[in-house]
C-alpha cells in the first residue's frame, strides 16, 4: 500500500543536494592505471613533435618565399621603371623658344598693318618662326 | 573533497603551458585516478571511462594555453571531461525522456536479478539518481556534475564554463528543482505499481 503522506524532504532540493554529494563521495578514485598514462603521453609527445615540425615546416619555408618574391617584386620594378627617353619619341627641344626675343605687341601689328599689309605679314612671319621650332630634316635635306 | 591547488601543481601548470610534456605527465599522473573514476560515473563502462579520460588529457594538452588559472586545475579539467562526454554522447546528449529513468531503473532491477546479484539499496538510488542528472539538459547537468561531482564553487563553476556567477546560481537552482520533480515523477511511478 502506498504512503499517501509524502516525506516533506523529497520536497525539499536540499535532499536533493545531499544525495548528490553521497554519490560523489562514493565515486572516489580509480586505481592509477600506468598504461592509459603511457598511452595518453605517447600520443601528446606524438602531437608536440608533429607540432614542433610542422612549426618549421610551415613558417621557415614561407619566410625564404616571402624573402624571394620580395627581391623579385624589387628587380622587377627596377626592370621595367619606365624611361624618360622612351625609344622612338621625337625629341623636342624647347631651348630656342626659351631663348627666343619677346614677341611683337598688338599696338606693334596695329602699327604694320597702318603702314601695309606686307609689313603685317612680315611682322607675323618673324614672331612665327621665333615661336616654332624648326623643322626637323633628313640627313639627305628632305623633311 | 577536492584538494586547493598546491604550488608544486601551478608551477607544474606554468611549465606544461611552455611546452614542457614531463611536467604535464606529472600533472596527469597526479589527477587520473579521479578522472578515470569520475568517467566511469558517466557512462558506466569501464574501456569506455578509459577512452574519456584520455581524450579529456589529449583535449587538455591543446587548449592549456587558455587556462588563465581562474578556477583549480582539477575543475578545468572536469569540464573539458564533461565536454567530451557530451561529444560522445551525440545525438543522446539531448534530454532523455523522463520515462525512461524509471524503465532503465526496472531494467536494472532485472538485470541484477537474473544475475543473482542483488543490488544494495543504496546502489539502487545511486543509479537512478545518475540517470536522472543524465536526463537533465546539458547546461544544467554540467552545473551539477561539477558542483556536486568535482566540488567546485559557483565561482569556480563560472571560470571553468565562462558564464557568470549569476548564470552559474540560476542553473543550478533550475537543474535542483527539475531532479526534485523527477524524483517525485519516479517516487509516484513507483507507488502506482506497488
Amino acid at each position: 500500500m502506498s504512503n499517501p503522506t509524502p516525506n516533506p524532504e523529497e520536497h525539499d532540493p536540499a535532499s536533493i543536494s545531499e544525495a548528490l554529494r553521497r554519490d560523489a563521495r562514493r565515486i572516489g578514485e580509480a586505481p592509477f592505471d600506468m598504461a592509459l598514462q603511457r598511452e595518453t603521453m605517447a600520443r601528446i609527445r606524438e602531437m608536440s613533435e608533429a607540432g614542433r615540425s610542422r612549426f618549421g615546416f610551415r613558417f621557415v619555408p614561407a619566410l625564404a618565399i616571402g624573402s624571394a618574391v620580395a627581391v623579385a617584386v624589387l628587380l622587377l620594378s627596377f626592370l621595367f621603371k619606365p624611361s624618360r627617353h622612351p625609344e622612338g619619341a621625337s625629341v623636342v627641344d624647347l631651348a630656342p623658344l626659351r631663348q627666343a626675343a619677346p614677341r611683337a605687341s598688338v599696338w606693334s601689328y596695329e602699327m604694320a598693318l597702318a603702314r601695309s599689309d606686307a609689313d603685317l605679314s612680315a611682322a607675323l612671319d618673324r614672331d612665327a618662326q621665333a615661336l616654332l621650332p624648326v623643322t626637323p630634316k633628313l640627313p639627305d635635306g628632305s623633311l | 573533497m577536492a584538494a586547493p591547488q598546491t604550488e608544486e601543481e601551478s608551477e607544474l601548470v606554468a611549465l606544461s603551458r611552455e611546452g614542457d610534456v614531463a611536467a604535464f605527465s606529472r600533472l596527469m599522473q597526479e589527477h587520473q585516478s579521479r578522472l578515470v573514476a569520475q568517467a566511469l560515473a558517466f557512462c558506466g563502462d569501464p574501456h569506455q571511462a578509459r577512452d574519456l579520460a584520455q581524450e579529456t588529457m589529449v583535449a587538455a594538452w591543446k587548449s592549456l594555453a587558455r587556462f588563465d588559472g581562474s578556477c583549480r586545475f582539477f575543475t578545468w579539467l572536469y569540464a573539458i571531461l564533461l565536454r567530451q562526454h557530451r561529444k560522445t554522447l551525440g545525438w543522446f546528449a539531448r534530454r532523455i525522456p523522463l520515462a525512461t529513468l524509471e524503465q532503465q531503473a526496472t531494467a536494472q532491477r532485472h538485470e541484477d536479478a537474473a544475475a543473482c546479484e542483488p543490488r544494495a539499496g543504496d546502489d539502487e538510488e545511486a543509479a537512478l539518481l545518475r540517470a536522472m542528472v543524465t536526463a537533465l539538459p546539458a547546461k544544467h547537468r554540467e552545473v551539477i556534475r561539477l558542483r556536486f561531482y568535482a566540488d567546485a564553487n559557483e565561482a569556480e563553476i563560472a571560470a571553468a564554463l565562462g558564464i557568470s556567477a549569476g548564470t552559474v546560481k540560476s542553473r543550478l537552482h533550475h537543474a535542483l528543482e527539475k531532479l526534485r520533480q523527477m524524483k517525485e515523477k519516479v517516487n509516484r511511478l513507483r507507488d502506482s505499481r506497488h
